[in-house]
């Protein structure tokens, strides 16, 4: 299978406009997305966005150019994530009974990022 | 209390607009109402073009030349999706538009209303931004912040989508704005580093053969003097890409013409032995370099100049020195540096290959007449002597704009406009409309395909109407020439769909527009025509008719390598 790439997008919501343009990002350098989950993170319209995308040869294109998509704040290579099976915590079980796969959150490891803010590497 | 579409009107005064482009409908209907009192009081010009992808072309042309945006207009639905061409024409060559549109109002948003269309899911992924309006007090904010992030890093279009119940809605406490403010926008910064900078001297001096490669970033940063300077301080020769064609003045002697697909051959073959390039304000496009591997064979040192770091983080080569940052500054540095060292570039070996390089490949371009009637390089020739040097060109695409790339002596910057990302047909005639209004006073020339004018050439009404007197030259092959050539050398000859079974007088169809039309037979007759209306100041069109089977050479093999570049036509004859 090939290896997978989780990344952050942390960016300012104004409508939901927001979220296609981070989807066709990868689209558009013809890499698939395996999974992704976002959320309002405040009222302000800070929105952080996590996605799973296949690796490829356009991977790094897609993170330059989603660093400088007007309203992308930063985009963060997740290099180590730790994974949490909701399954094992009795989260969702519903749909799980019904189902063999797991339901996976994805929490990134400080320090084991890489960050890009318009084309720039960032902290 | 003023209406949302006042505070429209009134936002593009503050920005400083002195002319829109557009076509009205039901949706900005109401933007037009409040610009009767602007337009009356000659405060802003508005320009009826006849299709809105004319408007955007125009907008376009019209940011070019100043530099600025150029603003246009449309109605919702069939009117804003017009607009789609021109736009991504603008945005594949970095040009600021601003784009007005009315939309459906917010109730019906979505179902199917009449002249809906979906703008942010369109427009999202042909312009650098698209904002639809949620508030009617938005309006004075956004119209600044369209403006900003049009003109300010990579420069593009921008839409914004009004529903037509904001224009309409009366505001009362307006704010306007002071600056703009943009959540997760930031113009690239000019990180320019004196050790990146020295580094680049180093490599330049040292090198025995370097070259420059002049993009249009050079063009839009208004560099061009600084680039001659850096040139002549170096004894390094200068190729440019198409658009970069812009930002050099020919009858500078180092300067070897277009590298690429459709290049001048000593161009590509100077930067095949070059060992030291110097990329400036380009993003080595596919057209520029069909294949990396021509750039980064033999050991070749590579330095960058680009406003957006992604460009060349984005590269499939190694860069032996990226300076990310405005070219004018960028270039500035480089030539603060130089003149505080000591060096000495003779580089005869080098001046003396190029000059060799430029006189054998002469041969093959400058091929007298033959039966096959007035040669594309010599009608150039023709017009170019007797246009003034600050005269503005535009072009279409296809062969004629392939002819221009190798053989139409750009004299001052800013004056060759074409559409070199996208390779939109039908530029030429709206782009110098948009020129002309820029730039009343210079004398506009759209050199165009038979093919490319038809495309839209409706807007000749425009220039009659707007007193813009504006020279169309049509390269008359009855064909679409340059797919005709690609099957012909590519396609076995299969020659499908391309030839124009009827085509127009071009003479009256000049006239039905209250134009003049010529139709040239010689040199002689061309250069008569194109002085005769420049003197008269009123649109002309001259057909100049043109052999279907010429070539637009040198060219490359799709895909092909520069060093592959073929030169003349082995099957003379259609
Ligand atoms: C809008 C658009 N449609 C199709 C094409 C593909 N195309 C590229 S060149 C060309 C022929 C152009 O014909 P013309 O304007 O007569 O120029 P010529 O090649 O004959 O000089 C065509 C159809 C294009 N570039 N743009």
């Amino acid at each position: 299978m090939t290896s997978e790439r989780v990344v952050r997008v942390v960016c300012h919501y104004r409508d939901a406009s927001l979220l296609e343009r981070v989807i066709a990002t990868f689209r558009k350098l013809l890499i698939d997305i395996n999974w992704i989950y976002g959320r309002l993170v405040n009222d302000a319209g800070l929105y952080e966005v996590y996605l799973g995308v296949k690796d490829h040869h356009n991977f790094l294109a897609a993170v330059l150019d989603l660093s400088k998509i007007v309203n992308v704040i930063r985009v963060e290579i997740l290099n180590n994530v730790d994974l949490i099976d909701l399954r094992d915590k009795g989260i969702f079980n519903d749909l799980m009974h019904t189902r063999s796969e797991t339901f996976i959150v994805y929490i990134p490891q400080i320090g084991s990022t890489k960050c890009y803010s318009w084309g720039e590497e960032c902290g | 209390m003023v209406t949302g579409a006042k505070l429209v009107v009134e936002a593009l005064k503050r920005e400083g607009v002195k002319v829109i482009f557009g076509i009205p409908g039901l949706s900005n209907m109401a933007i037009y109402d409040e610009l009767y009192d602007y337009i009356s009081n000659e405060e802003i010009r508005h320009i009826l073009m006849r299709h809105e992808q004319g408007a955007a072309h125009a907008a376009d042309g019209y940011a070019r030349i100043t530099g600025r945006p150029g603003v246009c207009t449309a109605t919702s639905g069939p009117g804003t999706m017009n607009l789609v061409t021109g736009l991504i024409t603008a945005y594949w060559d970095n040009s600021p538009v601003v784009a007005i549109t009315g939309q459906v109002p917010r109730a019906v948003i979505g179902r199917k209303a009449f002249q809906e269309a979906d703008v942010l899911g369109v427009m999202q992924h042909i312009a650098k931004y698209v904002v639809q309006l949620k508030d009617a007090k938005e309006i004075p904010l956004w119209i600044k912040n369209a403006f900003y992030i049009a003109s300010t890093g990579k420069p593009g279009p921008v839409v914004v989508d009004i529903p037509r119940d904001l224009l309409m809605a009366e505001v009362d406490d307006i704010v306007w704005a002071d600056e703009p403010l943009i959540d997760g926008y930031k113009p690239f910064k000019d990180n320019i580093r004196d050790e990146d900078i020295d580094k680049a001297i180093d490599i330049l001096v040292n090198a025995e053969r370097p070259l420059i490669l002049a993009g249009s970033g050079v063009m839009w940063s208004g560099a061009s003097e600084e680039l001659i300077k850096l040139s002549e301080l170096l004894l390094c020769p200068i190729v440019s890409t198409l658009l970069g064609k812009a930002a050099v003045p020919h009858d500078y002697p180092l300067y070897l013409g277009v590298v690429g697909y459709y290049g001048r051959a000593e161009a590509n073959m100077a930067l095949l032995e070059s060992d030291a390039i110097l990329v400036v304000g380009a993003r080595l496009s596919d057209r520029t370099i069909p294949t990396f591997k021509d750039l980064q064979e033999g050991g070749r040192r590579i330095i960058i100049i680009n406003i957006d770091p992604t460009d060349i983080k984005k590269l499939p080569i190694d860069v032996d020195v990226k300076i990310c940052g405005d070219v004018k500054v960028a270039l500035r540095a480089l030539l603060n540096r130089i003149l505080n060292i000591s060096h000495n570039s003779s580089r005869y070996n080098w001046i003396s290959r190029i000059k060799e390089l430029k006189e054998f490949y002469a041969k093959y371009y400058y091929v007298e007449d033959d039966e096959f009637g007035l040669k594309p390089w010599k009608v150039l020739k023709t017009i170019r002597e007797v246009l003034p040097p600050d005269a503005i060109v535009t072009t279409g695409v296809g062969q004629h704009q392939m002819w221009i790339a190798n053989f139409w002596d750009v004299l001052q910057p800013r004056t060759l406009l074409t559409s070199g990302g996208m390779g939109t047909m039908g530029f030429g005639l709206p782009a110098a409309i948009g020129a002309k209004v820029a730039r009343p006073d210079k004398v506009v020339v759209d050199l165009d395909g038979d093919g490319s004018f038809l495309m839209t050439m409706n807007n000749l009404a425009v220039t009659i109407e707007e007193n813009l007197p504006i020279l169309v030259v049509i390269f008359d092959n009855r064909s679409l020439g340059l797919v005709r050539q690609v099957q012909r050398m590519f396609f076995r000859g299969r020659v499908v769909g391309v030839d124009f079974g009827s085509s127009p007088d071009y003479v009256k169809l000049a006239e039905s527009f209250g134009a003049i039309g010529y139709d040239v037979g010689s040199y002689e007759d061309l250069k008569t025509a194109v002085r005769r209306s420049i003197n008269d100041a009123i649109t002309s069109v001259i057909r100049v008719p043109t052999y279907r089977g010429e070539l637009a050479l040198p060219t490359l093999p799709p895909g092909g390598s520069l060093k592959e570049v073929i030169l003349y036509d082995v099957r003379k004859g259609s």
